[in-house]
This record gives structure tokens, sequence and C-alpha cells, in this order.
């Protein structure tokens, strides 16, 4: 497989995983799920709360670092390591 | 217009936010700062309350800087295991800092203490390097004019010099950034740019990268990339130890990392056709603009709001240090691109922009 094809390939795969992270976070944000959620919880609510969040942010963090990173070297604008 | 299930009755302007996130995320990408002393103070302003602003820039702040880290990895700018040295001394830091700072709230004078100490921080990093980097600019304009080449930055200072001497086992040797040091002297500064982010409560990067250069030795670009690599685990961090109650709105925090992206990714590019020192003058006037508004910001409260506009003051000077540094971030990207293509451009500028390799 060609390394073009290939990129486009992990490309198309990290823009899912963006979508739908952001599409879970908007839609259960919308619909007051992101409260209840932990509801059950007797104690640590908050910190599982943070941490969710935070595990969401890391989750779009990630996949977005690696798409814009292919995104540019797709178009030619990728970085090469400084002498 | 949108509006925040966990925020009923407050409407945030889509476009501000973007625009903010975006400007935020370059000034980011291209200093080496975590960007949370911007957003807070814009969320508050946009309608957020304080309490969720602060949670919700901290899971920014945490986005932002993995997609900046990833570029500045591909650039070589990140010192893995530095940042990682750094960033278990700096959590102890912050500890004892927050205790600190729980001490002082318990007797009443939290906020004007931590503004006076934030104040005289910044005033100090801001002047040391703003002058530093003045005077590295002269003798590079001078080396310019005699024909020499110019080096890409500095490296070692005399601080850095004094401190990488001290022959204190266990000696470790940083091969990312070219560095040999003892451990404890490296856990003491993390632990000190700690302490301070701890108490003044930001999240150390306006503090890190200058004592990486001026203490550790690091490049500028390093400073940078290894700053805003450990800034991802104190944010964090940060997030669990301030934000327990659950005051993040994640979808805004969404939108603004889709935002800064683009922009940290920009800045971050931007540091491979510029000289260290443009990266410090950035980074000294940045800190002199921080420094200005919490002096505005202290002043309103020592008159308890006596004097009209101190509050408003405080926040136009924090945003037009943001907008005047985006300013200066494209112009200089501008001028390495026509000084690359070999169009003319002015003769101070050449000592600040380079051939990206």
């Amino acid at each position: 497989m060609g390394k073009k094809r290939k990129t486009v390939i992990y490309l198309a795969a990290l823009s899912i995983v963006c979508g739908l992270t952001i599409w879970h976070a908007v839609r259960w944000h919308l619909n007051g799920m992101d409260l209840e959620m932990f509801g059950w919880l007797q104690t640590g609510r908050g910190y599982i709360t943070v941490l969710y969040n935070l595990g969401l942010m890391l989750v779009l963090g990630t996949a977005l670092g690696f798409l814009m990173e292919m995104v540019t070297e797709l178009i030619g604008y990728g970085a090469g390591k400084r002498q | 217009m949108i509006t925040f299930p966990m925020l009923p009755g407050v409407e945030i302007n889509l476009c501000l936010l973007i625009l903010i996130g975006l400007g935020a995320g370059v000034l980011s990408g291209f200093t080496g700062v975590g960007g949370a002393f911007v957003i807070t103070p814009a969320l508050i302003v946009l309608g957020f309350p304080a309490s969720f602003a602060v949670g919700t820039s901290l899971a920014w702040v945490l986005g932002n800087s993995l997609v900046g880290t990833f570029r500045h990895g591909r650039l070589g700018n990140v010192d893995v295991k530095l940042g990682l040295l750094l960033l278990v001394a700096a959590i102890g830091g912050v500890e004892v800092g927050v205790r600190i700072l729980n001490r002082v709230r318990a007797i009443g004078l939290a906020d004007t203490a931590v503004l006076s100490i934030s104040i005289f921080m910044l005033l100090i990093m801001g002047i040391y390097t703003l002058s530093e980097s003045l005077m590295r600019k002269r003798k590079l304009d001078e080396m310019l004019a005699r024909k020499e080449k110019l080096p890409l930055d500095m490296r070692a200072t005399f601080l850095s010099r004094r401190f990488q001497g001290i022959n204190l086992p266990p000696r470790l040797r940083f091969a990312g950034s070219r560095v040999t040091m003892s451990l404890w002297i490296i856990l003491a500064i993390g632990f000190f740019v700690g302490l301070l982010s701890g108490v003044i409560g930001v999240g150390g990067g306006i503090i890190m990268v200058p004592s990486l250069v001026y203490l550790v030795g690091l490049s500028s670009f390093m400073a940078v990339g290894t700053s805003l690599f450990q800034i991802i685990f104190s944010a964090a961090y940060g997030s669990v130890r301030h934000t327990a109650s659950g005051n993040v709105i994640i979808f805004a925090a969404f939108i603004m990392v889709l935002a800064s992206s683009i922009g940290v990714l920009f800045g971050a590019s931007v540091t491979r056709y510029v000289r260290g020192v443009s990266v410090r003058i950035i980074l000294g006037i940045s800190a002199l603009f921080f420094a200005v508004g919490a002096i505005l910001k202290l002043s309103s409260l020592l008159l308890e709001g006596a004097v009209a506009g101190l509050e408003t003051g405080s926040l136009a000077v924090t945003f037009g240090g943001l907008g005047l540094t985006l300013m200066m971030i494209i112009a200089l990207f501008i001028t390495a691109l026509r000084y690359q293509r070999g169009q003319q451009i002015p003769a101070w500028a050449e000592s600040l922009v380079t051939k990206a390799d």
C-alpha cells in the first residue's frame, strides 16, 4: 500500500474518532445525560465526572494532534526535525 | 449564540469562543505557555461563572497542549525525560503552593497576596526576558553587520552554566536538549516553578519557559516544546485538584480546542522560521502585559471599586496584549516567508528570522 493511501486511511479513521467524540459530548451535553450519568454514585461523583471529561479531552486532543499532523503532511506542510 | 444546559439563561457568542480559542492557541504554540491566563478571564467576560471558567479553561489547556506537543515533538523540540522529571517536582511544588494559598486565604488575604506575588514575579520575569532578548538581538545585529553566521539560538546563560557546573550526584544527561545537570537541581527548579504556579494559580508555562532557558540552559525552542509537554500533565492534575466539583463545560472546551488546534499548529510551526530571540521577545511582552493587567486588577481590589473602569482596563490590557502578540507572531511569519524567498525585509528584522531547515 502506498504511503499516501495509508495516510488517507489513518486520516479517515482519526476523523471518525474525532467526530464520534464530539458527537457523544455534544449529544449528552444537550440532553443533560452528562449530569445524570454518575448520579448513582454515593461518593466521589465530582472526581469521576472530572476524570470522564478529561478522558474525553484526552481522546479528542490526541486524535486531533495526529489528525492535524497527517493533514499538514498530506498537503505538504509537514514538520521536519530541526537540525 | 449557543446555550449550555449546565448554565441556564446564559448565552455565549460562538464566534467569540472560536476566536479566543484560535488566538490563545497561536500564543501557546509559539511561546509554550498554557494559555489559561487568557482563556479564564475571556470565558468570564463571555458570561461563564468563575468556577466554570476555571474548570473549562483547564480542560482546554489539556487538549490544546496535546495538539501543540505533537507538532513540537515532530520538530524535535520536546525533551521527554527532562519534562517528566520537572513535572514530578512541579506537582510537589503545586501541592505546597496550594497549601500556602489556603493558609493565606484563611487569614483573608488571598486575592491581594496572590496578585502581589503574580505581579512581582511577572514583572521580574518579563523585564529580564525582554531586556536580555533585546540585548541579544543587538549582538546579533552587530554580528550581521560583520557578515558573521548567526546562531539559531543562544545556549548556556551565566546562571545555567553555574547550575550545570554543580557536581551533585547523580548527574543526568538529557540527550534531547544536550544538557548535563544534577538531578537535584532539576527537581529544585521544577519544585520552584510548581510552587509559584500553585500560589499564583496559573498553569506554569509562563514561568517554566524562561526558567528552562535561563536556569537549565535549553534553547528557546526546546523550552517551548518541553513546557507544553509537561503542561499536558500539570493541566490534567490541576483539573482534578481544582475542579473536583465537576465544573467543566466540556462542550465549550471542545469548541475552543477545535479552533485552537489550528492556532497552536500555526504557532508551533512559526518557531521553525524564527530565531530563539524572537520567541523570548514575544514571551517577555506577553508577561509584561499580563503583569499590567494584574496591577490594574489589584488596584481595583485595593480601592474596592472606588475608581471606575479599573476592572475593565485590566481585561482590556490582557486582551490587548493577546491581540498585539498575535499580530507580532503573524508579522514575524510573513517576514520570515519573505526572507526565505529572497525578498527584501527590513534590516532590523534579519536577526529575528531564519530560513527553515
